[in-house]
């Protein structure tokens, strides 16, 4: 009885070590979907789980898969780390059949070499089936059909998308410089300062031409241009008229009537001032010290008698409301002539 | 360029010098009525040595404005038709052969005198236009191999119809250019008309008599040249001649399709030695931004070139002018 026992246990011992074997190394196929319509192409996943350290060989499986199943692309082999020392292989073929039942799919050999042996094991079979459409032969032959359309993706339109962006903002670029060199101002500028209202404007021009001293200084000609300059952009931003551009008779033409706001004296003095720098300017005339404060007083006044406290400049006609001030600039300590 | 000049001593030599200047246009207004421009622009291109187009219709005293001119200046005055079949020759003079003498002699043309009026200048072809404009810049004739000198007082006052314009010959913008002053006649007002009429039914027509010699208007020339220009009126004028070259630097971008070309340095000449002369006839020894503006329009309006889309736009010289007066800043 004892004979028979042991050969029974040695042999039983044997047949339990190979399925360790096959129970470490795990190989299955699997198809994304069982059937097909003729001609449509599906994924074969091939996943084999193993022991790291241990050397799996994939078959090259070329065109076919045999029984008609065509294999048309291999992706590339994809391994991971699965935990417990354990490596999952995966391996994707896209196939497809154009005959049309069922396809039997042969298992799929690996060759395992682990400790210097090397074993053969295979996949589970699988089965493809392959649909054909209902095909009425009574309605004859029909059209080929077009390709289809694949959606368009982001990915795609993006450089264009990018491109026309770029041109559309060269051009606007391009037309923006352009109309700013037209009207010649300055590609890139600040906000334009808030407008002083002119007297402000006048009245610090006027004072800081009183501390420049010019005329003492023998700079007469400078001291009268400085002035009239003065005293023309104040008319030209206080009344709207274009006096920078105006010979003295043009700018004097503009006032001196009875209701105009710089008549009377105030016109006088005016013209005063305008017919004595013409000739400082133009004639080399000198005057006398006496004349050089006249004008800067005459100046003074006008800007401090027609002077308005609003920003914007009332028009030629309406004109007449101006606020004057009591105080003469003869009195006012700032607008003192020079003695 | 500092000149020493003492304006008080220039202003009291111009009221001497220029105390013919009232005589003269007294003298004229005696047979002129109105046109106080013309007679204005005569007195100018007589002081400064220019010669004048004059534009307007027919019948609006052009000839008898010069005439009664050199009456009054007791000056020798040729009056030329211009006609297409005219010849230089006509106008200069030629070598004509006596049988007496044996030997050829020069027959001087009628443009030997001292004021010629041109009329309907662009009647005439351009090798006789050429022939006078030469003679007005060069103030020399060559007749064969001998070369005559036009009088110190030569005064060209040229014409032309503005409304005629079939077998014409347009003045070439070169030879236009060598016109002082361009004036352009208007009709005289109701009242003038009246008094031109009434003159025109006296018995005898009025004339002007001398009341000043050639020499006294060379003189006065002289005098006008020592007129005080400032460096601030040169600049004026160099703006103003700039802004009709590049209409955009001086803020006029609208006029810088509609001009072809811009006023010429002898425009900033003649607009210097016109506002001079302007300053001498109102009695001022220097010249100040009034003179320049008041010459002006007649120194420019033919120096500048219209394209056609100015001409499509009815945009006159005139106006571009104004503009350019109204934009560029007065010292």
């Amino acid at each position: 009885m004892l004979k028979i026992k042991y050969p029974i246990l040695l042999s039983l011992l044997l047949w339990s070590l190979s399925p360790v074997q096959a129970q470490q190394v795990k190989i299955s196929a699997s198809l994304e979907k069982d059937s097909i319509w003729l001609g449509d192409q599906i994924h074969m996943i091939l996943v084999a789980e193993y022991p790291e350290g241990t050397q799996l060989q994939l078959p090259a499986l070329r065109d076919s898969l045999g029984n008609g199943v065509e294999v048309i692309a291999a992706a590339k082999r994809d391994s991971s780390s699965i935990g417990d020392k354990r490596v999952q292989l995966r391996q994707t073929y896209t196939i497809t059949a154009f005959d049309s039942g069922p396809h039997p799919i042969r298992p799929i050999p690996l060759i395992i070499r682990q400790s210097g042996k090397a074993d053969t094991l295979k996949s589970n079979p699988l089965v493809l089936f392959v649909k054909v459409p209902n095909i009425d032969l009574k309605k004859g032959f029909a059209d080929i059909k077009k390709p289809y359309g694949a959606p368009v993706t982001f990915k795609e339109v993006a450089p264009w998308i990018i491109g026309i962006l770029l041109v559309a903002s060269i051009v606007f670029l391009l037309i923006y410089a352009l109309n700013r060199r037209k009207k010649n101002i300055p590609l890139f500028s600040l906000p334009p300062k808030p407008k002083l209202p002119p007297h402000v404007v006048a009245l610090s021009e006027l004072n800081k031409l009183k501390e420049e001293q010019l005329w003492q200084q023998d700079k007469v000609k400078d001291y009268y241009t400085r002035l009239t300059d003065i005293v023309r952009i104040y008319l030209e931003e206080r009344f709207e008229v274009k006096a920078m551009e105006q010979t003295t008779d043009q700018t004097l033409a503009e006032f001196g009537a009875s209701d105009s706001p710089i008549s009377g004296k105030l016109y006088s003095e005016l013209k005063q001032t305008l017919d004595t720098a013409d000739l400082v300017k133009f004639a080399k005339y000198l005057p006398l010290p006496d004349e050089n404060h006249q004008v800067l007083s005459n100046a003074f006044t006008l800007v401090e008698k027609t002077k308005t406290e609003a920003t914007e400049a009332p028009k030629k006609q309406e004109a007449p409301e101006v606020k004057t001030t009591s105080v003469a600039p003869e009195e006012r300590n700032e607008n003192k002539p020079l003695s | 360029m500092d000149q020493k000049v003492d304006i008080r001593e220039l202003n009291e030599k111009i009221q001497r010098e220029s105390s013919f200047v009232d005589l003269i246009s007294m003298e004229m207004n005696k047979v002129i009525v109105g046109q106080k421009h013309l007679v204005e622009s005569l007195l100018i291109g007589l002081l400064s040595d220019g010669h004048i187009l004059l534009e307007g219709v027919p019948g609006l005293a052009k000839t008898l404005a010069i005439n009664t001119l050199s009456n009054a200046v007791d000056a020798k005055f040729a009056r030329i038709q211009f006609t297409p079949d005219l010849l230089p020759a006509d106008l200069l003079g030629t070598m004509m052969y006596s049988q007496k003498k044996e030997e050829f002699m020069v027959k001087k043309g009628p443009i030997f005198t001292n004021f010629v009026l041109a009329d309907e200048i662009n009647r005439a072809p351009a090798k006789v236009q050429s022939a006078l404009l030469e003679a007005m810049q060069e103030r020399q004739i060559t007749i064969g191999d001998q070369t005559y000198k036009l009088d110190q007082l030569f005064l060209v006052m040229a014409t032309q119809n503005p409304i005629e314009q079939e077998g014409t010959y347009r003045l070439p913008e070169a030879q236009v250019d060598r016109f002082m002053l361009k004036v352009v006649l208007n009709y005289p007002k109701k009242e003038e008309e009246k008094q031109i009429i009434q003159l025109n039914l006296l018995k005898s027509f009025p004339k002007a008599t001398a009341v000043v010699r050639p020499a006294d208007i060379i003189r006065a020339r002289d005098v006008v040249k020592e007129v005080y220009m400032d460096e601030k009126i040169q600049k004026y004028i160099i703006d103003i001649i700039f802004a009709t070259r590049e209409p955009a630097a001086h803020g006029l971008e609208k006029y810088k399709e509609m001009i072809t070309y811009g006023a010429s340095p002898r425009a900033s000449i003649s607009l210097a030695q016109a506002s001079k002369a302007y300053a001498f006839i109102k009695r001022r020894g220097y010249v100040i931004p009034e003179d320049i503006r008041a010459v002006c329009h007649d120194v420019l309006r033919h120096r500048i070139g219209l394209s056609y889309e100015a001409e499509a736009n009815n945009l006159t010289a005139e106006e571009i002018i104004s503009e350019i007066l109204n934009t560029v800043e007065v010292p």
